[in-house]
């Protein structure tokens, strides 16, 4: 026997239902872009089918520095977000009519589901839109992404980015609080249902944690490097030979390379990095070329036989086995990062 | 006079005395002896050894006496793709008219076509490499020559490619006139002196067409570096003598015609930098002459940091460069004056080929560009425009210091 939910709980979410309706016509979200040759400003708005705004200005800048241009036909997203936005309004009307405690947690955690994916989906957008650059393209910034941020405030280059819901959005989020609201009122209600409440905040948890994941999964990972293409950012050599290369990756999220680890050391000995900028040094596993070990985890190796690039002459390996192999080939120093740097 | 006499009697009786013991040996199928090996292991100091045509495959040869080594007709030796092909380690060899190919690769061995080490006065000619992973290797040697060879790459990928001519811990090395390509740096000099390196041609090198490293008072002359990854790099060195090379077409992504770290008391003269991105990029520069160089065509014809000093830069031509010079702060301890930039606008009333008006050969624009990269997308815009004109009349952003007092009129005849 199922009670059913108080007749202002469901005129509440007929409304919700309508204002998603009108999300239709409304843009959803936003990118804000300042520099100071544009006093007015570039925005580029998302509508839940179609983009707005300055595209074409943006385009032209981007084309610049070899990003692709927008053209809302490339989204396969705006073919399915109108239809989505509607499906969402049916299913809080089924919820207003039906009237059930079941309907409306199953309408609230699809929206949560939805409003993940929807984010997540974006953020992946933004990063190949940012990193996969035409190689041919006119300017190029060694090293620089034009990633935009997801929501929030990022510089790119003389720009600064900000990105925020636009109205769309807002109604949106007004939107999944509301129902959000009414459903944990609706449990509190039914204490009864014990079982359902520590489900649910599970739920929540769990989907609040993934959210948190997607929004700080940037920039804190090394970077492939790229050989032949990238320099060492302290010698300004060519990175040829990636076995004795480096990164430093800073707590801003910007990523440092080198080609030998006195490259590296010279860079930290030099004044123009303060130590708690620097959230990780990562080594490249001399015996996998393609892997990364964080320096705290890492054995190094000094020989003058390795003939490193800028005679540092130090192997890193993520285990002291494959440092032995090398050992008892070459002989030379056993040693920490700790003990070149701390 | 009976010194003399002396003296000449013991010099001709040495030569006499040499060459009454000294034999020649000859190699090949029709020959005495079908092996390198073979006639090498009962040679002794001073003899001749003639390699006749064909293909010799022999693992790796080891000299350690006293020869010369000599092909006729180019005889092939053949490193089958895993040995190292001529290693020698005795003083006054002679290497020349080989072809010398397919040597092996190792990560940890540095394989050579021809290794010389721990010896002086080894001479190699005319030879040629084809696929080898190093070219001729010279590592704690003393007056070498290595001349007429001509080098070509295993054209693998970056990390399966050695150098050219790679020297190490060497004094008094002559490297004239050899063509090298397809390498990852053309040659690759790392604490070696007094060498010369002449009349060279090095490129399309992965990395560098030549390259110093901590390698001192040097000269490199007429050489010509071009389609290569940077032309030249030059680092921690001091007394670099670097006259009328050819530094053409080193495009690219931060490519640069001659890139120089940390280098002091040189002189760079009479150098052509064409149709590179940057044609000089110098950091932590001290006490340089940088005179009657020709830069055309460069997106940046100088970048000059400003931790560098006492850089005299004068008598140089700047035709149709991007930006003349560039720095990246407002501290200036370098002059710039008596050079010809096509870019000045100034007059000479009083006919001395001097304009009256000093020039000041950095704009903000660029200083802008040095900071930021991207704004090169507004090259050539109105607002640039707008900016440097503004900086003319409220001066802000422009090294005060970094000016040319004695501008010329004419370009000069370089």
């Amino acid at each position: 026997m199922k009670k059913m939910l108080p007749l202002w709980m469901r005129v509440i979410i007929f409304i919700c239902a309508l204002a998603l309706v009108g999300v239709l016509f409304m843009p959803f979200w936003r990118i804000e872009l300042d520099a100071p040759q544009y006093p007015e400003g570039l925005l580029l708005q998302i509508y839940t089918g179609k983009l707005g705004g300055d595209v074409d200005i943006i385009n032209g800048l981007n084309h610049y520095i070899g990003m692709k241009t927008l053209h809302a036909a490339d989204f396969f997203e705006f073919k399915i977000l109108p239809y989505l936005t509607a499906g969402f309004a049916a299913l809080f009307i089924f919820t207003a009519f039906r009237g059930t405690s079941r309907a409306l947690r199953f309408s609230f955690i699809a929206l949560l589901v939805f409003g993940v994916v929807a984010m997540t989906d974006f953020w992946k957008w933004e990063y190949n839109y940012g990193h996969n650059l035409n190689p041919e393209a006119a300017i190029k910034v060694p090293g620089m992404a034009y990633q935009p941020p997801l929501i929030g405030y990022k510089q790119l280059l003389n720009f600064g980015a900000y990105s925020v819901p636009d109205i769309g959005g807002w109604i949106f989020i007004a939107t999944g609080v509301i129902i959000g609201a009414l459903m944990f009122y609706d449990i509190i209600l039914k204490k009864k249902e014990k079982k359902v409440l520590k489900v649910s905040s599970k739920m929540a948890g769990i989907v609040a944690v993934m959210f948190a994941i997607s929004i700080t999964s940037c920039n804190t990972q090394p970077q492939a490097i790229e050989v032949g293409k990238m320099n060492c950012d302290f010698c300004k050599m060519t990175i040829m030979d990636t076995r004795f290369a480096s990164e430093l990756i800073t707590t801003k999220g910007k990523i440092y390379k080198f080609d030998d680890t006195h490259c590296l050391l010279s860079y930290l000995h030099s004044g123009n990095m303060e130590k708690k900028e620097i959230k990780e040094i990562y080594f490249v596993d001399y015996s996998n070329p393609k892997e990364f070990i964080p320096s705290t985890a890492a054995f190094l190796l000094k020989n003058e036989i390795l003939h490193s690039p800028m005679n540092g002459n130090i192997a890193a390996f993520g285990n002291t086995d494959e440092r032995a192999k090398l050992h008892a080939q070459i002989n030379g120093d056993t040693i920490t990062w700790s003990d070149l740097y701390n | 006079m009976r010194n003399i006499f002396i003296i000449l009697f013991f010099f001709t009786g040495n030569l006499l005395s040499i060459n009454a013991f000294a034999s020649t040996l000859h190699i090949g199928t029709k020959e005495k002896f079908s092996a390198i090996k073979q006639a090498l292991g009962i040679a002794k100091d001073g003899d001749t050894l003639i390699v006749h045509g064909g293909e010799y495959h022999e693992q790796n040869i080891v000299i350690d006496k006293k020869i010369y080594l000599k092909g006729i007709d180019k005889p092939v030796l053949d490193g089958d793709g895993k040995y190292e092909v001529l290693t020698v380690h005795a003083n006054d060899v002679l290497i020349e008219g080989f072809t010398i190919r397919r040597t092996g690769f190792s990560s940890l061995n540095e394989l050579a076509g021809i290794k010389i080490y721990n010896c002086r006065n080894v001479t190699v000619t005319h030879n040629t490499f084809k696929e080898v992973y190093f070219g001729i290797y010279i590592q704690g040697a003393i007056n070498c020559i290595v001349r007429d060879n001509e080098l070509s790459g295993n054209g693998g990928t970056e990390t399966t490619s050695g150098d050219g001519i790679h020297c190490w811990k060497s004094d008094s090395l002559q490297i004239t006139h050899n063509t090298i390509h397809q390498f990852r740096d053309g040659i690759y000099l790392e604490f070696v002196t007094s060498s010369l390196i002449w009349r060279n041609t090095s490129e399309k090198n992965i990395r560098y067409g030549l390259h110093f490293m901590t390698a001192h008072n040097n000269a490199y002359i007429t050489n010509i570096f071009r389609f290569n990854g940077a032309g030249v790099a030059v680092m921690y060195t001091h007394g670099v003598k670097m006259f009328n090379n050819y530094f053409e077409d080193n495009t690219g992504d931060a490519a640069f015609g001659l890139l120089l770290k940390e280098i002091s008391d040189s002189n760079i003269s009479g150098n052509h930098f064409m149709n590179n991105t940057s044609g000089i990029f110098m950091e932590g520069g001290n006490r340089i002459v940088v005179q009657r160089n020709l830069f055309k065509g460069n997106g940046w014809a100088l970048k000059i940091e400003a931790n560098c000093s006492d850089v005299a830069v004068s008598n140089n031509n700047y035709l149709a460069n991007t930006f003349d010079i560039s720095t990246n702060g407002s501290l200036v301890l370098n002059t710039f004056n008596n050079n010809y930039w096509d870019k000045y606008e100034g007059y000479d009333i009083n006919k001395d080929n001097i304009g009256d008006v000093p020039y000041r050969p950095v704009s903000m624009y660029s200083m802008l560009v040095e900071q930021n990269p991207t704004l090169m997308m507004l090259y050539r815009s109105f607002i640039t425009t707008l900016m440097d004109k503004t900086e003319k009349v409220l001066p802000s952003l422009i090294p005060e210091d970094l000016i040319d007092n004695r501008p010329l009129m004419k370009p000069l005849p370089l």
